[in-house]
């Protein structure tokens, strides 16, 4: 296998803030290569250092074995982008947008094919001014699907989505992939990582703190199961001598415990006069690797390690904190349309996983939330 | 340079500015608001047996001038401005595209429109009997050394300038600045002899004076020739300074 990408070493400073830290990264061609973080995590900066938008502090960036700075011509036939930051022409239409795209290129792919591909064959004759915002994130990723390049670098590319939208777009990127292309997207939704990305990056300040393929980082970073109620009026109950439970932390008023005996822990949340509402059981997901990997959620703004709010198992706060913010709707559930959950305990109503909310936007910040060891 | 991107490239310029009405506004329609009061307040100045200057002959100019310049400040500057601003110019930064092709491909839509202001404030002076007919040719050689002048200006500080707005208000100050050098908001003769006649000399004064001699036939300081000669030089100039000062993006790399 040929590597797309090479980083040795890369340090992007802005002043006397490093922005990249340190960074090693190694992409083989012919994957979906994720960078996930929160944001200021240093992925854009990272992309962009690697497409010959900025320049490194120092370190070796090498991308189909050329140097993004002084190959730059070369490069740039080789490898589409689609910034996180950029704009196309707004008075022009889709397809005159797509058409002055493909005549930048030598071999670009047909126009209808990149418009169905995302889902933008309808909107043909729409000016891009008046497309929606996901919509014209769409448009950005049919400019760089029309150069059919050996590298295609997205950054953030279904920021603002709509499920369907999300999609289809996913669909478009596999699509690519499997006509032996190279995909390298940056996201900070677990539920795109785990879903199109073959192998994954997780940065954090600059530096890379784990890598693997989806699968890996959960069963080496987050190998409990994990089971979540709603928070109610007993706020978090003590699971402390519960066999099995090494952690809990608290999200959009469920409590999530982690744990090796599922089955000990639903016990306990039967038993008792007022038993726990809608309990579910799921698998460990990517975003509990992340937590256990950074000790917060992923769209947290960046800290120093350690001052993430933690308590142990063995000292479970008794009673829910109230959380200190206010808490933006749509905080997202670990449960996934993709991984239905299994139901721990019928709770007078049925329970699915496809109540978890999509839309990372909204994802709220965790930290303020009381969470349990085992990070 | 590929042909192919040229006219892809030249055609979504020209839509780009077609289909915004508000800098087709300021470009195509403003020169001739603001030539309309003049000739309107030319119009209702009484006559004075006394007076040496015919406002409205000398508004034509002034007409022609401005719209020239609208096309240079308001259809290039502003526009690459906005483009910088908005992000266009960063996305097609990652892309095979180069610069000059970016700026060339400017060229034939506000050529073509300067050439259609020039035919219409022309015919206004050959219907006013102003316009002398041997200069015909001259007039459109002047014009479009003025406007090569112009453009590449444009070009310079479309490259330096961070907004769209601060590019507004700079290009504002800068077409009065350049009406006054080149004697089309007070005629050189009014001015102190010291004065009129160091700005005679300089691009906007010999342009300017051009103009009005090849559209209204006021007498020439100085050859035609010279000012089109001054206008290349000056333009040649603003090129290379604006190749090297051209910036993809506001960012810091």
């Amino acid at each position: 296998m040929t590597t797309a990408v090479d980083i040795k070493g890369l340090i992007k400073r802005y002043g006397e803030r490093a922005a990249v830290d340190g960074l090693d990264l190694t992409i083989e061609a012919g994957v979906v290569f994720g960078l996930l973080g929160p944001n200021g995590a240093g992925k854009t900066t990272t992309i962009e250092t690697l497409v010959g938008l900025r320049r490194p502090t120092s370190g070796r960036v090498r991308v189909l074995g050329m140097d993004p700075l002084s190959q730059r011509a070369a490069l740039q036939r080789a490898v589409a982008v689609q910034p996180q930051r950029a704009a196309l022409f707004p008075n022009l239409t889709v397809s005159e947008t797509l058409r002055l795209w493909a005549s930048l290129y030598d071999h670009p792919a047909s126009e209808g094919d990149v418009l169905r591909a995302v889902g933008l064959g309808g909107s043909r004759d729409t000016l891009v001014r008046r497309l929606s915002g996901g919509q014209e994130r769409r448009l950005l990723v049919a400019t760089a699907l029309i150069a059919r390049p050996r590298l295609l670098v997205l950054d953030e590319p279904s920021l603002g989505l709509d499920p369907n939208a999300r999609a289809e777009l996913w669909e478009a990127v596999l699509d690519f992939r499997t006509r032996g292309g190279t995909v390298l997207l940056s996201t900070n939704s677990m539920e795109e990582a785990e879903a199109i990305c073959e192998h994954v990056v997780i940065i954090d300040r600059g530096r890379v703190i784990a890598q693997g393929s989806p699968a890996e980082l959960i069963a080496c970073h987050a190998p409990q199961q994990v089971v979540s109620y709603m928070r109610d009026a007993h706020g978090v109950r003590d699971m402390s001598a519960v066999p099995g439970v090494s952690g809990f932390d608290m999200r959009g008023g469920r409590v999530h415990v982690r744990t090796s005996d599922p089955e000990a822990v639903a016990a306990v949340l039967r038993s008792g006069p007022t038993p726990a509402r809608d309990v579910t059981v799921h698998p460990p997901r990517l975003d509990d690797a992340f937590r256990l990997l950074t000790g917060r959620a992923l769209t947290d703004r960046p800290e120093p390690a350690g001052e993430a709010e933690r308590a142990t198992a063995a000292e479970p706060a008794r009673q829910a904190q109230p959380a200190r913010g206010p808490q933006p709707p749509g905080q997202a559930q670990p449960a996934r349309e993709a991984q239905p959950a299994r139901e721990a305990q019928p709770s007078g109503r049925a329970e699915h996983a496809g109540r978890a909310q999509p839309a990372r936007g909204a994802e709220a910040p965790g930290r303020d939330e009381p969470s349990g060891g085992g990070a | 340079m590929r042909p192919r991107t040229l006219a892809a490239m030249t055609k979504a310029s020209t839509l780009e500015l077609v289909r915004d009405r508000k800098t087709l506004f300021y470009v195509a329609l403003y020169p001739f608001c603001l030539l309309g009061l003049f000739l309107g307040m030319a119009a209702m100045m009484p006559d004075r047996p006394d007076s040496t200057v015919d406002l409205g002959r000398f508004f034509l100019a002034t007409g022609l001038l401005v719209a020239l310049a609208s096309v240079a400040f308001y259809g290039v500057a502003v526009p690459l401005v906005a483009l910088r601003e908005r992000g266009t110019l960063r996305l097609l930064s990652t892309t095979p595209v180069s610069r000059l092709t970016v700026m060339l491909a400017q060229a034939p839509a506000r050529l073509g429109l300067a050439l259609a202001q020039t035919v219409i404030i022309a015919a206004l002076a050959a219907a006013s009997g102003y316009l002398p007919v041997e200069r015909i040719g001259s007039l459109f050689v002047t014009c479009l050394a003025t406007l090569v002048l112009l453009v590449s200006f444009g070009f310079l500080l479309g490259s330096l300038l961070p907004t769209a707005e601060a590019a507004t208000n700079t290009l504002t100050f800068a077409l009065l600045a350049l009406l006054a050098l080149a004697g089309l908001f007070l005629p050189f003769d009014r001015l102190p002899e010291r004065a009129g006649d160091i700005l005679s000399v300089l691009p906007p004064g010999l342009l300017g004076n051009a103009i009005q001699h090849d559209l209204i036939g006021i007498p020439a300081r100085h050859p035609t020739w010279i000012a089109w000669l001054a206008a290349l030089a000056c333009a040649a100039v603003f090129a290379l300074i604006a190749t090297r000062t051209f910036r993809w993006d506001n960012q810091r790399r």
